[in-house]
This record gives C-alpha cells, structure tokens and sequence, in this order.
C-alpha cells in the first residue's frame, strides 16, 4: 500500500534487508545477553546448560537400548528440539513489542522476526556442535555414520522448525488465546517430536501414522546420518520436502496476515 | 512528493465489539520543502496519522505514495531500547540506516552533551536527556521530509535553541510535518496549516486561518 521511496531494485531491497536484519540481531544479543559477566558466551551456554542437564538427568532414569546410551542419543536428539521449542518462545509476540521500531522505514515487520529466528537457530546450532565435538572427545558421542546424510537431515529438521516458528510467530499476532496457550501447544508436540518416540519403538502398524508428522521424519533423518545401522529408522525424503514446503508456503501467508493485522489495528 | 489519499483508520473498542472512526478519509499531500503545521487537540488522532505516514501503521483503507524519504516523529523517545545505552542506539540507527556509525557517534556527542551517560542505558535518562538524545540521532541520517511530533517541547531553552538551529536553520529546504496541539512552533516555522479534528483533515488557506480556526 505504501509506494517505495524512490522505486528500488529487488537487488538493492535484499542488501537493505540483509543489513536491517543484522543491525536487529546485534540489538538484541546485546539486550538479552548484555556485556556483563559471561555475556555473548550465553549464546551458547545457556542452550548447552539445557541439553547437558537432560542428558544427566535421563541417562539416570532409562538404560539404554543394546548398542546406544541415552546420553549419547541424547545429545544428538535434544537439540533439534530447542529449535522449534525455544524458537517459538521468542518471537511470540516480537513484532507488537517492537512496533516502535517500524517507525524506521527500512525496518519491515518480518526483518524483527527473521531476526529472532536467526539469533535463536545460531544460538542452538552453535551450543549443540560445541557439545558434539567435546562428547566425541570424550567418547560419549561417535563420529557421524554417513555425515552428509546427517547434514541434509540437520537441515530439514532446521527447515521445520523455521516454518513451525514462523507459524507460531503469526498465529500469536493473531490471537491473544494462541499466545496464552502456546506453551501447552508445545508441550503436547513432544511426542511428536521424534525424540522422545522414534519410529522404530513404535509398533509397525502406527508407525506410517507417526510419520505423517513432518517433524518426526526429519528427525529421522538426521539419525539415519549419525547412527547408520545402529539404529533402525524410518523416514520419506520427499514426503519430508513435499510437507516442509507446504509448511513454509502455509507459514508465509499466515504471516503476512498476521502482519498487516499488527499494523493495521 | 508526499500524498495520502483516502485514509480511513479506526480502532476496536468495547473489546473490539465496535469501532472507533480516528481518521476518515483524511486526504493531504506535501510537495518538497512545504512546512505544513497540523493543529489538534489531545486524542483526536494526530500520533496516528504520524504512524500511517511514518508507514509503522497501515491504514484500513486508502494510500500512502511518496517519492521522498521521510523520518521516523521527530525526538519520539519510543523508536529507541530503553535497556540499551545511547551509545547502543546510535549503532542501531546508524546500522539499520546504512551511515557511519563514528561520524554519527561524534555528532551525536556534540550535539546531545550527554558526557558519560551516553554509555549509561537510556532508561536511566531524565526526559530532557533522552530528548536531546533522540534528537541528535535523528538528525544523523539526511531526510527529504522530517515528521515533528510535540515532543519537541520538552528539554530547556538551550536545547530548543541547538534544534532550531540544527532543523529550521541548517535544513530550511527540507520538507516538514509539525504536528501540535500548541500552536507556536507551527505559527513560528510553518507555511501551510490544517486542523483536524472530528475524523476530518481540514486544510486552511493560510497558517493563521488554522491558528484562528482550531482556537474558536
């Protein structure tokens, strides 16, 4: 609705964007983070502190199954829950608290959100590659079975996670309730997280229902990568792609009305 | 040029039962270099028409076009990190903006006089300060048409001094929105005026028609 100043190529709008979304990443790892004390370090600590202290709590409850400790499942598992979990919790709600800011016109709505996302994913990313290569060291960990398959899953799970986040990120715009209860949403997709139940525990006869959910094949695929034929898994590449896209088209569109409304209202 | 057409703009009250018509069709355009003054009253919708030009709201219905650059409201202490220091701010804006964030610290330092606080978060700053800090930065990054919003009026007499040096003196040919509820500042520096009042943007022929109009 509002004509561009100056009428801009698509070119010069993405540098613009790349430059916003950065300047929007430092502000905030220097408001969440601080220059006090361990400060950018709790990029990665925080996160890390979270995996380590499942790690030992679980690996105390459950032995594992022949083959596979729980901490070291763990480890590789537990992260790709932070993306979606944590990511969730912070950009609920971003683009109203920060509407002043959109009074800078080149600051577009969604550059507060990519912002978050980015701050977050590096955040979760970074703690668990840190972790993966001290629990190799010390031996918890292995080396991946087939490292480039346990990257393409990585990236899915990643894929995931940024269209649940987004989808999050505009249904909070949208409904105060969404927001509220954000948090339950989260908790009752554990079990579909593909971590808590992978596949192979599931019985044969559920198990092509379980996979219907996106998540629990991208995450089989990442375990497919690390484990190899230590673990049975069970995924659909292009059923994975096909949904994720879907995901990310239907993620985009309820963004962007959930933008127009905060704006708008 | 800057033009709106047709702004229409409500807001839910009752718990969005019903609505409440801010603006109704307001229509306005401003060449280069106009300074037009815009008198209203306490909540008939003055920030809100800054917002819907400063594009951080949208209007329900009709269009913003514009072949200028325009600021964000003038000393709006609201577009900055209270838990960031001035010195942090004046990264963001210089970063978001795309200007070199020295040149813009030193200009910032000069013009703000905030000494050492400017490593203190805002939120600890008195009004005046964080007006003069607002300011400063604002006038870091070079714009075709500048948004005043009364805020202005806080800080003291030196200050107001520096700004009109800085905005009325030193950028003459830049076009102006001064949005007031006082008329001073508009009968001091504007050529064109409008009232708004009831919904409705009343364009005057002269500044002192307006002065009279939103007065009687």
């Amino acid at each position: 609705m509002i004509a561009n100043d100056r009428g801009i190529s698509f070119l010069e709008q993405f540098r613009i964007q790349k430059r916003v979304i950065w300047a929007l990443i430092l502000r905030e790892m220097i408001t969440r983070y601080g220059r006090e004390g361990l400060g950018i370090i709790w990029i990665i600590a925080e996160p890390a502190m979270f995996i380590i202290g499942v790690m030992v709590i679980f690996s105390q409850l459950h032995s594992g199954e022949a083959g596979q400790s729980v901490a070291e499942y763990l480890a590789v598992s537990y992260p790709t829950l932070l993306l979606w979990r944590n990511g969730t919790g912070r950009v609920t709600k971003a683009v109203e608290v920060n509407k002043a800011l959109l009074h800078h016109r080149p600051v577009r709505p969604i550059d507060i959100i990519y912002s978050r996302i980015i701050l977050e994913f590096s955040s979760s990313i970074a703690a668990f590659l840190s972790l993966y290569l001290i629990f190799v060291t010390l031996g918890i960990c292995q080396l991946p079975a087939d490292l480039f398959t346990m990257i393409i899953g990585g990236l899915m799970v990643i894929w995931f996670s940024f269209a649940f986040v987004l989808t999050m990120a505009a249904l909070a715009e949208l409904s105060d309730t969404v927001e509220r209860v954000s948090h339950i949403i989260l908790y009752l997709m554990l079990p579909f997280s593909g971590v808590f139940l992978a596949a192979h525990l599931v019985p044969q006869e559920y198990r092509d229902y379980l996979l219907l959910f996106p998540l629990v094949d991208c995450v089989e695929w990442f375990h497919a990568g690390y484990y190899g034929s230590r673990m049975e898994t069970y995924y659909y590449p292009y059923y994975t792609v096909v949904a994720n896209l879907a995901f990310t088209l239907f993620a985009y569109a309820l963004t962007n009305i959930a933008i127009k409304r905060v704006q708008t209202i | 040029m800057l033009e709106l057409k047709n702004i229409c703009k409500s807001y839910p009250i009752h718990h969005g039962k019903s609505e409440r018509l801010i603006l109704d069709h307001v229509n306005f355009r401003i060449e280069r270099g106009e300074k037009w003054g815009i008198l209203g009253r306490n909540g008939v919708g003055k920030s809100t028409l800054i917002r819907i030009i400063s594009g951080s709201d949208l209007p329900q219905s009709g269009s913003v076009t514009s072949d200028m650059s325009i600021s964000w409201p003038l000393a709006f202490g609201g577009a900055f990190q209270g838990s960031l220091t001035g010195r942090d701010n004046v990264k963001l804006i210089s970063r978001i903006y795309g200007v070199d964030f020295h040149r813009t610290l030193e200009l910032v330092e000069d013009f703000a006089e905030l000494g050492a606080y400017l490593n203190e978060p805002v939120k600890s700053y008195s009004s005046g300060m964080s007006a003069r800090l607002a300011f400063a930065i604002s006038m870091s990054v070079e714009f075709d048409c500048f948004l005043i919003d009364e805020g202005m009026s806080v800080g003291d007499h030196r200050f107001h001094r520096k700004c009109d040096i800085e905005l009325f003196e030193k950028r003459g040919d830049r076009a102006m929105i001064i949005v007031a509820h006082q008329v001073d500042l508009i009968r001091a520096h504007c050529d064109h005026a409008a009232v708004l009042d009831k919904g409705h943007l009343i364009i005057c022929d002269s500044v002192d028609d307006a002065i009279r109009m939103y007065e009687g």
